[in-house]
């Protein structure tokens, strides 16, 4: 009885997680091929779910990205407005806007001179909206990044058919 | 001396504390970072600055041209080719919300509550309402309309699990299971995709009110294919009223862009 009792600890000791750790590793390696394969050119916004789409079109590169969700419109992640004033004005043009896409712009420019490229190139941008966003805010952004040099619009959706 | 030897031959046991604490870091790390809805997108045409200023030298009509145009309103889509007008694709538009709480789903018809006087939205079991940015899906019933006045009658159509509708051989939508058995030939929308039914498609089966989807995507189809020699075959203008839905949009120019028609430029309804 007391022999047993001293063996138990040494039995029961050393907790055995070479199955844990042949797990872990799979998962490790998984994760690891979804981020890369990834790329993340494009991450989807927080608080906004974008439209299923079947399109198989995946940016080439990072762009400039303008978020609307329900109540802020936001360039590079900064809050320039709120959704309800762009719904609510008549002109086409989101005031707000067109300083900060333009600024930006001029950036890209610069940018694109100083590695030798040409300028005057039409700007890329994608938007991110909001499934349910109203077509007349939608369109509303969209005249406003057109107008201040950014005609190559892309809209983000999610792949139904994504390999 | 002889007991260090027996020790030191016993195979050491690794220390795996160490790689436990750096994985146990790195999976939920990796695991934040990761996205596992994967990210497209839909691209758009714009006019360029210099063109969005109407000028008095618009060019002469292209009599070849088939400008294609699709215009969506809250309760039906019609489609515009060469000027001429194509009868109109009717729908109720419902919409389907799943609750936060318990994940059940919430199908109604929005225009029917505005019409009754009240906003009385279905509510979840746990009492939480509705938000507009919470709809689901909006599905489109396709509607059959005789005149101006009917409200109109839901049509059906025969389904796949994978949720394509079938055509039969003179490309119309089979709207029940009636007259269909296992071995008939039927096809989607797919191009091609003509074959036998086989019983575990057939059991798969379901009647649904047709997608008005489904009917534009037929459509533009057989346009696409009549008119693929005109010069812009591959443009399409999407028209839309002030509230339609983002998702109706890319709904529509996902049909479009599936029919052939991937040059797609949006513009307003006016009104």
């Amino acid at each position: 009885m007391s022999r047993r009792g001293r063996d138990l600890p040494s039995v029961g000791g050393g907790l055995n997680i070479t199955s844990m750790m042949d797990m872990f590793t799979i998962v490790l390696v998984f994760l690891f091929k979804q981020v890369d394969s990834e790329g993340n050119l494009l991450t989807s916004a927080d608080n906004l779910v974008l439209p299923l789409s079947t399109s198989l079109k995946t940016p080439k590169e990072v762009n400039l990205s303008v978020v609307v969700d329900a109540e802020h419109v936001l360039i590079d992640n900064e809050k320039i407005e709120e959704t309800e004033v762009v719904t609510k004005q008549d002109s086409l043009l989101v005031g707000k806007m067109v300083p900060v896409l333009e600024e930006k712009r001029e950036i890209e420019k610069k940018a694109a001179l100083a590695k030798g490229e040409d300028a005057e190139e039409a700007g890329s941008i994608i938007v991110q909206l909001d499934k349910n966003m109203a077509y007349d805010v939608m369109y509303k952004v969209m005249a406003t990044c057109g107008w201040s040099g950014y005609t190559n619009i892309s809209f983000a959706v999610i792949m139904i058919n994504a390999e | 001396m002889a007991k260090s030897r027996f020790k030191s031959e016993e195979p050491p046991e690794l220390d795996l504390l160490p790689i436990m604490n750096l994985f146990s870091i790195l999976i939920p790390f990796l695991i934040t970072i990761a996205s596992f809805q994967k990210l497209g997108i839909v691209e758009v045409n714009l006019p360029e600055r210099s063109d969005m200023v109407m000028g008095e030298d618009n060019p002469e009509p292209d009599e070849q041209a088939l400008n294609l145009t699709v215009a969506i309103t809250d309760s039906y889509l019609q489609i515009v080719a060469r000027g001429g007008m194509l009868p109109k694709i009717f729908y109720k538009e419902m919409w389907t919300f799943r609750c936060k709480s318990d994940g059940d789903t919430i199908t109604y018809d929005p225009y029917d509550l505005v019409d009754r006087g009240g906003s009385q939205i279905p509510k979840c079991r746990d009492g939480s309402e509705t938000d507009k940015y919470e709809i689901d899906v909006i599905h489109l019933w396709t509607l059959e309309r005789t005149s101006e006045e009917d409200a109109g009658t839901i049509l059906t159509s025969l389904y796949s699990d994978t949720d394509s509708a079938y055509l039969d051989d003179n490309q119309e939508f089979v709207p029940n299971k009636q007259g269909i058995q296992v071995g008939s030939r039927l096809s989607t929308l797919a191009e091609g995709s003509r074959r036998e039914i086989k019983p575990d498609v057939f059991n798969k089966m379901t009647v649904r009110p047709r997608s008005a989807y489904d009917e534009l995507a037929k459509t533009l189809a057989q346009i696409h294919n009549r008119f693929i020699d005109a010069p812009d075959a591959d443009n399409i203008i999407v028209l839309a009223d002030d509230h339609a839905a983002f998702d109706k949009i890319i709904g529509v120019m996902d049909r479009a862009r599936d029919a052939g028609f991937y040059k797609i430029s949006l513009a307003k309804l006016g009104g």
